[in-house]
């Protein structure tokens, strides 16, 4: 492809209006990928901010106010900021690679979709300077009513900027369910594509399902509080229990909107460092759409202790606990994939396995939760925040570490330093489990979350895990180096890159042309 | 069909099937947000 036709293929405008109004997946991925590294280092800054207030017992540097807003935001901006992005990220990078597609569906609603991010979080974090009229919402990211009806300004902008984020994640489910059910080229049947676009195709019909249902919720907490509507308000006849109840329906599927593109991107790696193909492909696709089904029918775990009919527990309970047969299928088959294959460890595989072996962890702590009358206990401690941290940073961060090691070398042409490469994967490694493995015995020793005091007896594991956080922290610092690297120059990366690596996308030179199958290309 | 192979020639019908698909998923967008309220309409 090194000829006058590739060089044809990549004539792009230049500058900034190249990054405003381009319609092509390959930056647009781009886009989603910068964003959520920027925000990556936002919200972890204020994680540190949170650790540090936690080093000790009693308040060292932030009034609880402010320590309210710094765990608010932190949640919203990892979960809508962070990871949302990212996977979108790799969605446009990877989807009409994989596919044999020229582009996304819907090129100008994808332009769309991500220029109303960067908005949505101007307008989220610009409530951090309002200190004087209530400052950031401090509500929790669940943002319960009725303490979020009474939270100042920064709660409608937090609304508002809510409402884009919804908007935007729609556009962009709408775009990967087009392009998926229409754009693949001849002889990519849905039993044969990538489990990554398998694992999209159900997260964009999950996004479809649950991010208007939180829409509806913060519209309502709208008219709430300004338009005399009382939906959320016991004085005037609401409830504020139905607002758990909506607000869950969503932030349970979404908590599989996070993590099972993670899945498709281990799917990936996986197979490719074993030298085999994905033992039980068919198995895999049937679990995650087990799993997305019954992600709607479990939202209640959440708000088990608001005082529910037994039934509905039970209920709540035993469907939760069937999400783990699906899950259970998928790790039982990645160890079967590495079973007797010819494994080598580079970067992308070492965090693949670490996510098989952590997140199981968090799947574990999780059903740990499910049991009704346990969680009477662990409600509202540590151990939830340990449960979810093991799930979505040892899970879907650590999947997209593994997807940007796996991927990079294809997307910049170049390959990054194995060496620094494994040096971030161990130092996140100690980071994070010295962060969050205390905060299990924290959480059932019965320390309260969003408190920024804690009783004195608590004080060694917050230690450990406030060293763990900024062991974590600024080892990202090293993540950032090398993509900075690796974008600039090193060893030329070839088209395959990876000797297990299979797929369309690894059929093409590394960079890819900026239009890449404009023909489809011919699968036997 | 979605479940079989796409007949990528006719980009008449393939621009028309995108159509339909976005206008379907985002209707069914729309009926979610609806239904969030459903309890007071």
């Amino acid at each position: 492809m090194a000829t006058a036709a590739a060089h044809h293929h990549d004539e792009h405008p230049a500058g900034i209006t190249r990054w405003l109004f381009t319609t092509n997946h390959k930056d647009i991925g781009t886009l989603y990928l910068s964003l959520a590294l920027v925000m990556f280092f936002v919200g972890g800054a204020m994680a540190l901010v949170i650790r540090a207030e936690l080093f000790q017992p009693g308040l060292q540097i932030t009034e609880p106010h402010f320590y309210n807003q710094m765990v608010t935001l932190h949640a919203l901006v990892m979960i809508f900021g962070v990871v949302m992005p990212a996977l979108v990220g790799f969605a446009n990078w990877q989807l009409p690679l994989m596919l044999g597609a020229p582009d996304m569906a819907l090129p100008r609603l994808n332009n769309w979709s991500f220029w109303i991010l960067p908005f949505a979080f101007t307008l989220l974090l610009s409530t951090v300077f309002m200190q004087g009229q209530g400052g950031a919402p401090a509500a929790g990211w669940t943002l319960y009513a009725p303490l979020s009806i009474q939270g100042g300004i920064g709660t409608d902008f937090t609304i508002l900027s809510i409402h884009m984020m919804g908007i935007s994640s729609v556009l962009s489910a709408i775009n990967v369910i087009a392009t998926i059910l229409n754009m693949r080229a001849p002889g990519v049947t849905l039993m044969k594509m990538p489990l990554f676009a398998w694992t999209w195709l159900i997260t964009a019909f999950l996004l479809i399902g649950a991010m208007p249902v939180l829409a509806g919720a913060v519209t309502m907490l709208l008219t709430d509080r300004h338009f005399g509507t009382h939906f959320f308000d016991a004085a005037g006849g609401g409830d504020p229990v139905l607002f758990q109840h909506v607000f869950w329906f969503f932030g349970h599927p979404e908590v599989y909107i996070l993590i099972l593109p993670a899945f498709g991107i281990i799917s990936q790696v996986i197979p490719t460092f074993s030298r085999k193909p994905l033992f039980g492909y068919n198995s895999m696709v049937y679990a995650t759409v087990s799993i997305a089904l019954l992600s709607h029918v479990v939202w209640a775990h959440h708000m088990f202790t608001v005082g529910m009919p037994i039934a509905g527990e039970l209920f709540f309970m035993y469907a939760t606990m069937l999400i783990a047969v699906p899950t259970g299928v998928k790790i039982f088959n990645w160890i079967a994939t590495m079973w007797r294959g010819a494994l080598t460890f580079e970067t992308p595989m070492l965090f693949a396995i670490a996510f098989v072996i952590l997140f199981t962890i968090g799947g574990l702590s999780g059903l740990m939760l499910a049991i009704a009358p346990a969680d009477f206990q662990y409600q509202d401690t540590y151990f939830v925040v340990a449960h979810f941290h093991y799930v979505i940073v040892t899970g879907s961060v650590i999947a997209i570490f593994a997807g940007v090691y796996f991927w990079l070398p294809k997307w910049t042409g170049h390959m990054y330093n194995e060496w620094l490469g494994k040096w971030h994967f161990w130092l996140t490694m100690i980071g994070t489990n010295l962060t969050f493995f205390p905060m299990h015995f924290l959480g059932l020793a019965g320390m309260q979350r969003r408190v920024p005091d804690y009783a004195l007896q608590f004080t060694d594991f917050n230690q450990w895990a406030t060293v763990g956080a900024f062991i974590f922290g600024f080892s990202q610092l090293l993540f950032l180096y090398l993509i900075v690297q690796t974008v600039r120059g090193g060893e030329r990366a070839t088209a395959q890159v990876w000797e297990g690596a299979d797929g369309l996308e690894w059929t093409l030179p590394s960079p890819p042309p900026y239009h890449s199958f404009a023909t489809p290309p011919e699968i036997k | 069909m979605p479940f079989a192979e796409i007949d990528m020639t006719d980009k008449r019908a393939q621009r028309r099937r995108i159509m339909i698909t976005a206008i379907a998923v985002g209707a069914i967008a729309i009926g979610f947000y609806i239904a969030a309220f459903i309890r007071f309409l």
